[in-house]
């Protein structure tokens, strides 16, 4: 009775006009962001992170959110029609969307889409519904030395689903932690590796050091590449699916809303490994397994919606645990952090209004990108024939203004364009950013989790390991650490789809 | 010559040392009462490790055959850095010049040089974006853009 009273109250709060533009500002951002390639929904919330302390919190969080489900339903238009997946998560979708597209058949592959990432990521909101409280009223009993074996075995597992090898994505989390840890010692009250400056007392700021890694790194790679792209011709009809298209597509759309469920609630199980394990699923179980690859729809609806579902499961660890799960959802969770609200075990209870107006929110969010994608379907291709070379520079001032605004600091200015160039020097290296963003957003409640258990334990180290529950994600992160080196399973481990940084 | 992992790593490798050397500056403390140095040491180590994992797994590579890789091939590497150097110069003028000077002059100059426009683009494209954003932020944001020579 609690859940349904809250749930209305969640509602009460979106239906004010202003969250219920914000709500809709976010999911037009979000499936704009998923129809453009080269501009990921990681990189377009730090583009837009700064708003969020310039307007309402609930209404920030509230766009944030819809940017970044929104950007789920926008990837596959492009994946279907250029072959080119708007966000990771839709690569997938190219291989059966663009040979349905190839065959006159785009209107039912976006139909399929738009309709599963629906039902997905209804599904998935009533699953957050449920599952979030009681697993928040679990980790009350977390005390220090569990938050940090918990957030330990968080950040291996995502470097264990990086891109790329594994002791780059250790390397990148251990930088992320070095940074995180950059201005005054919350414990100590002294200042570490301000280099004299002065706004890096209070710590480097999220928003320009995320606007540099994921923004500007992603425009500067961009452009050094051929810049063209191609629409494939056809004429978009017949949008409505058949009943023999939904008679193909249903159960391909309920496995992959519970496969994209749980792997988003994993650690690093980002919605493009949900996208892949749906594919696979849906060409095991097929009866012709031969024509996936030919335009089968089962192809569409079971990654589409899994991708939908994995994002929407992804906000659990991150609003219950305070454990982002990839480096979109770190973003989020430094857009709460900014704004006063610690995720984690306390957040349903300290911040009802949040979480309930958040759910609603996704309800109608949702109902709202069906509209969105399926009648404006005809506006979304036309955009996509912006060039690129004329976009990107309002990326980039985006960037530039974001960072100044916090502030009104060229210093920030500066460190953004720093980290563009690190960023893009990096990912030249082939090193992944998402581990890089979660450390440094963990790092603080890493470090005074740890130095909090030593305290309670006079110095004891074995705290971490005579505790269950700490033993236990301790055991996790060990076994992830290992599995690379067990010859069977680094054959599996290279075979996993990982998550792309922007 | 080197591989691209060997350099990385070898990077990573004197980065992490630094990292020791600052955090001893800071003081350790004990595992009783870590300072403010502790984690931060921690770090360091952890990443002279791992970059030291970083060269061996390099020199595997090598023997293997796999040598340096030039991160110039097949791309337009004058692009970054020519948008790099101008968000720089951005940067400096944009309190003298203001911001929508100093931005319609930026976006301008990144239409004409990275891949190069029609004039009438340029400068449709300048003074809207610069007038774009200065709408979201100054206007609807209330943020404070400096002004410069244009007054506002």
């Amino acid at each position: 009775m609690d859940t349904v009273y809250s749930l209305f109250n969640g509602f009460a709060l979106v239906f004010h006009p202003s969250n219920l533009f914000f709500c809709f500002l976010g999911t037009l951002i979000g499936t704009l962001v998923g129809v453009l390639p080269g501009l990921g929904p990681a990189a377009a919330l730090s583009l837009l992170l700064f708003t969020t302390t310039s307007i309402p919190p609930v209404s920030g969080i509230i766009m944030l959110a819809g940017i970044y489900y929104g950007a789920m339903y926008g990837g596959s238009t492009t994946s279907i029609l250029l072959n080119i997946p708007g966000e990771a998560a839709s690569v997938v979708t190219c291989i059966d969307g663009y040979q349905m597209a190839r065959k006159g058949r785009a209107g039912p592959a976006l139909g399929i889409s738009a309709f599963g990432s629906f039902i997905a990521g209804t599904g998935a909101v009533v699953g957050l519904m449920v599952v979030a409280p009681p697993l928040a009223e679990m980790a009350l009993k977390f005390g220090p030395p569990e938050y940090f074996s918990l957030i330990v075995a968080g950040l291996t597992l995502v470097t264990f689903l990086a891109r790329g090898k594994m002791w780059k994505a250790l390397l990148m989390a251990t930088f992320g932690l070095i940074l995180g840890s950059i201005g005054t010692d919350s414990m100590m009250g002294a200042t570490r590796f301000t280099l004299g400056i002065p706004e890096l007392i209070d710590g480097i700021g999220l928003v320009p050091v995320v606007m540099g890694f994921f923004g500007l790194s992603e425009v500067l790679l961009n452009i050094e590449k051929p810049m063209g792209r191609s629409i494939f011709e056809t004429k978009i009809q017949n949008l409505l699916p058949t009943l023999n298209d939904w008679a193909h597509s249903t159960y391909a759309i309920l496995r992959g809303t519970l496969v994209g469920f749980f792997l988003g609630v994993i650690p690093g199980g980002s919605p493009i490994l949900a996208s892949f394990v749906s594919y696979a699923a849906e060409k095991k179980i097929s009866k012709n397994p031969e024509l996936f690859g030919t335009g089968m729809i089962a192809g569409v609806a079971g990654p589409e919606s899994a991708n939908n579902s994995a994002c929407t499961g992804a906000f659990i660890p991150m609003l219950t645990l305070g454990i982002p799960s990839t480096s979109t959802m770190a973003i989020l969770f430094g857009a709460l952090m900014m704004n006063g609200m610690q995720p984690g075990p306390l957040f349903i209870k300290e911040h009802p209004d949040m979480f309930w107006g958040l759910i609603a929110s996704m309800y109608l969010g949702n109902m709202m990108l069906l509209a969105l994608n399926l009648p404006l379907i005809g506006l979304w291709v036309r955009i996509l024939r912006v060039p690129y070379p004329i976009l990107f520079p309002l990326i980039i001032v985006f960037c530039l203004v974001g960072s100044y605004s916090l502030n009104y600091s060229l210093t920030e200015v500066f460190i953004m364009i720093m980290c563009g160039w690190i960023g893009y020097i990096l990912r030249k290296f082939e090193y992944d950013l998402a581990p890089f963003v979660l450390a440094m957003v963990l790092g603080p409640q890493l470090e005074t989790s740890m130095r909090q258990a030593l305290l309670l334990r006079a110095g004891d180290p074995t705290i971490f390991i005579t505790q269950p529950i700490s033993a236990f994600f301790l055991a996790v992160a060990l076994l992830i650490l290992v599995m690379p080196f067990i010859p069977k399973l680094k054959k599996k481990f290279q075979k996993i789809p990982k998550e792309e940084a922007g | 010559m080197f591989n691209n992992d060997q350099v990385s790593s070898a990077v990573w490798f004197f980065i992490g040392l630094f990292i020791i050397f600052v955090s001893l500056s800071y003081g350790l403390g004990s595992a009783r009462a870590p300072h403010t140095g502790f984690m931060p040491f921690l770090i360091g180590l952890s990443m002279c490790s791992l970059a030291i994992v970083g060269i061996i797994d390099g020199t595997m590579e090598k023997r293997k055959g796999i040598g340096w890789k030039r991160l110039t091939e097949g791309v337009k590497w004058e692009k970054p850095l020519v948008t790099l150097s101008s968000l720089f110069v951005y940067v400096w003028v944009l309190k003298p010049l203001g911001f929508l000077l100093a931005t319609a002059l930026l976006v301008g100059f990144l239409l004409k040089t990275i891949q190069p426009q029609k004039w009438r683009v340029i400068l449709f494209g300048a003074i809207f974006t610069s007038f774009f954003i200065y709408l979201i932020f100054q206007v609807w944001l209330q943020t404070q853009l400096p002004p410069g020579i244009l007054f506002f």
